[in-house]
């Protein structure tokens, strides 16, 4: 599969990424590889396996509906680059 | 399970300009949260307007190594839902990561529903009058989690973010795009909410976000194909989601008639200014890169279980809406408000039991009627006044029902009554006390009425030479005097029929 270099920027985009244009070429050509890679799945016929989200369990395990998490709002901004009020404080972020 | 399409009983206002007719499609996904004490996948609690931060886990705040495991309470909550949207519930269905970037979304991915959802399609009946009524179709609903919320205002350069919310269950109730007019698009809302209110399943709170909805627009001009849509996201309103059709509607027929061709784009709506602006356009559109999640195997239900909820339903408004006007005979206007809501509802067959009980199972439809008025009449507006909910009433559906049987067995008159309610309002004694103890019954002895007749003539004998010469008019002051000299405790229709006699008689 060719990987073009818009699709490079495309996806450096919605990883948040911030990739030189100089580097486009070498990244385009990895991840050509990888993707080539990958695609040898496709070479198998799957056409009567039944699709499969996990290997572990089958099913989900539920839990029941009790509260008995939380109070711990130190903890939870402790690493925090900034925080106020037991709140992350981050950039604004304007839409 | 029944499968009605769309249908309805009218045909629906459109647009017309002076070239051209055009035709509205709206079709809505409605996140509401769902009632459940812990969250969707933590045991965190959901209290709204907690203090920051202090009930998210550290699996709401994504920290490395958390494994989510899914509330079996919310599961059933949906499946609830699903039912008394007359919805196919699916018996397998999977959770999916759905990715994108956003300081109040931790994991980079929201976990969601987006290739099996544990509910499919459905239906549900719309009425907008007594006359006009539709039904629409449900695409699906599935289950999802809730993000954390921003604060803007709080700071010049920063936006601060709390987890409170992050996590708590969401079912995204996802219509067909069959409504035709922003007045269709607000009932559906109203009773969508309403439905979700009996079934327990989301408090409907739409000023704390409990219901929100984004709404799909386009316009066509009649039997053309669908055009091309804009979303208008997170309306909290009926009124705001009128106001954004409305505003859609112009601004699209405005593009299109001047030659242009209308984006599909997500816009905002802006409830001061009641317009809508552009917020992302399609070259931006978002790529979600859906993926089944690995934490997460599948939800599995068994049929036992959905029978089980199943038997649980409420009866439902429409049910109950047709039930009042077919037993009691109540206007459709009664009906529909009673109907409206669980708890108003559940006042009303109260006193209709209360009622039932005293009458060997039978409740007339005249007493029904009394009912309702001095419910929705009186009791509403003294509930209005006070600024109190329906609980916090004194009033009891018991007083209610026993205030009614007191006027109808002629013991205190429809005006004295009214005396008795605010009585009984303020202070919650049972209306027949109220009576006995401000010696309130209804004067019906005829010779107590004659003599109170005979004063009166007696002490205003100028005023009946002039009404028997021609002046009629002055019949409602005698019926006045008497009723002032029986501290209006005497029967109005045996004063009128009494005094009728005695004037006409000289």
């Amino acid at each position: 599969m060719k990987i073009s270099d818009r699709d490079v920027l495309k996806i450096a985009g919605l990883a948040k990424i911030k990739i030189l244009s100089g580097e486009i070429p070498k990244i385009a050509a990895e991840v050509e590889k990888i993707i080539g890679f990958i695609d040898r799945l496709n070479e198998i016929d799957c056409e009567e396996v039944e699709p499969l989200s996990g290997i572990t369990v089958n099913r989900a395990y539920e839990r029941e509906d009790i509260v008995d998490d939380g109070d711990y709002a130190d903890d939870i901004v402790g690493n925090a680059p900034e925080q106020a009020s037991n709140m992350f404080a981050v950039p604004k972020i304007v839409e | 399970m029944n499968t009605t399409g769309l249908k309805r009983n009218y045909t629906p206002d459109t647009y017309k300009r002076e070239h051209n007719e055009w035709e509205v499609v709206i079709g809505m996904e409605v996140h509401a949260q769902v009632v459940s004490q812990s969250k969707l996948f933590s045991g965190a609690r959901t209290v709204f307007g907690s203090e920051p931060n202090s009930q998210a886990s550290f699996i709401d705040a994504a920290f490395p190594g958390m494994l989510p495991v899914v509330n079996s309470f919310c599961v059933d909550q949906a499946i609830k839902t699903g039912l008394g949207l007359n919805a196919v519930i699916n018996l397998e269905s999977r959770f999916d990561r759905k990715n994108y970037f956003y300081p109040d979304l931790p994991a980079g991915y929201q976990i969601s529903q987006f290739y099996s959802p544990i509910v499919g399609p459905g239906w549900v009946n719309v009425h907008l009058d007594e006359l006009r009524t539709f039904s629409l179709r449900i695409n699906h609903i599935h289950l999802e989690q809730d993000a954390g919320k921003s604060f803007h205002d709080q700071h010049p350069d920063k936006s601060y973010i709390d987890l409170n919310r992050a996590g708590i269950a969401l079912m995204e109730i996802v219509t067909e795009p069959d409504m035709r007019s922003k007045e269709e698009a607000a009932a559906f809302l109203k009773t969508l909410r309403t439905i979700l209110r009996y079934l327990g399943t989301c408090d409907g709170n739409m000023e704390e976000g409990s219901l929100r909805a984004d709404v799909n627009i386009s316009v066509r001009q009649p039997g053309a194909t669908l055009g091309t849509r804009v979303e208008v996201k997170n309306i909290n309103s009926s009124r705001f989601t009128e106001q954004a059709i409305e505003f859609e509607v112009f601004r699209q027929i405005e593009i299109i008639e001047s030659g242009g061709r209308v984006d599909q784009e997500t816009r905002l709506f802006d409830s001061i200014s009641g317009k809508t602006r552009s917020m992302r356009s399609k070259e931006d559109a978002q790529d979600y890169r859906y993926m089944p999640d690995p934490d997460l195997p599948p939800l599995i239900l068994n049929l036992d279980r959905i029978e089980r909820i199943q038997n649980s339903l409420p009866e439902l408004p429409d049910m109950k809406l047709e039930r009042l006007q077919k037993d009691y005979g109540l206007p459709y206007h009664d009906a529909a408000l009673i109907a409206s809501d669980r708890e108003i509802a559940a006042y009303y067959e109260e006193c209709l039991n209360t009622e039932s009980k005293k009458h060997e199972g039978k409740v007339s439809g005249d007493k029904a009627k009394m009912i309702a008025n001095w419910f929705i009449g009186d009791l509403f507006a003294y509930l209005n006044k006070a600024n109190l909910e329906l609980k916090e009433s004194k009033i009891t559906p018991a007083h209610l029902s026993e205030l009614v049987n007191l006027i109808y067995n002629g013991t205190i008159s429809g005006k004295i009554a009214k005396e008795v309610f605010d009585l009984v309002w303020s202070s919650g004694e049972s209306p027949s006390k109220v009576v006995k103890n401000q010696g309130m019954q209804q004067i019906t002895d005829s010779s107590a009425i004659e003599a109170a007749i005979a004063k009166v003539i007696e002490q205003n004998q100028d005023k009946v030479q002039e009404y028997q010469s021609g002046k009629e008019k002055l019949f409602g002051f005698f019926v006045g005097q008497v009723m002032k000299e029986t501290d209006g405790k005497a029967n109005p229709q045996m004063v009128n029929e009494f005094l009728k006699n005695k004037l006409s008689a000289g």
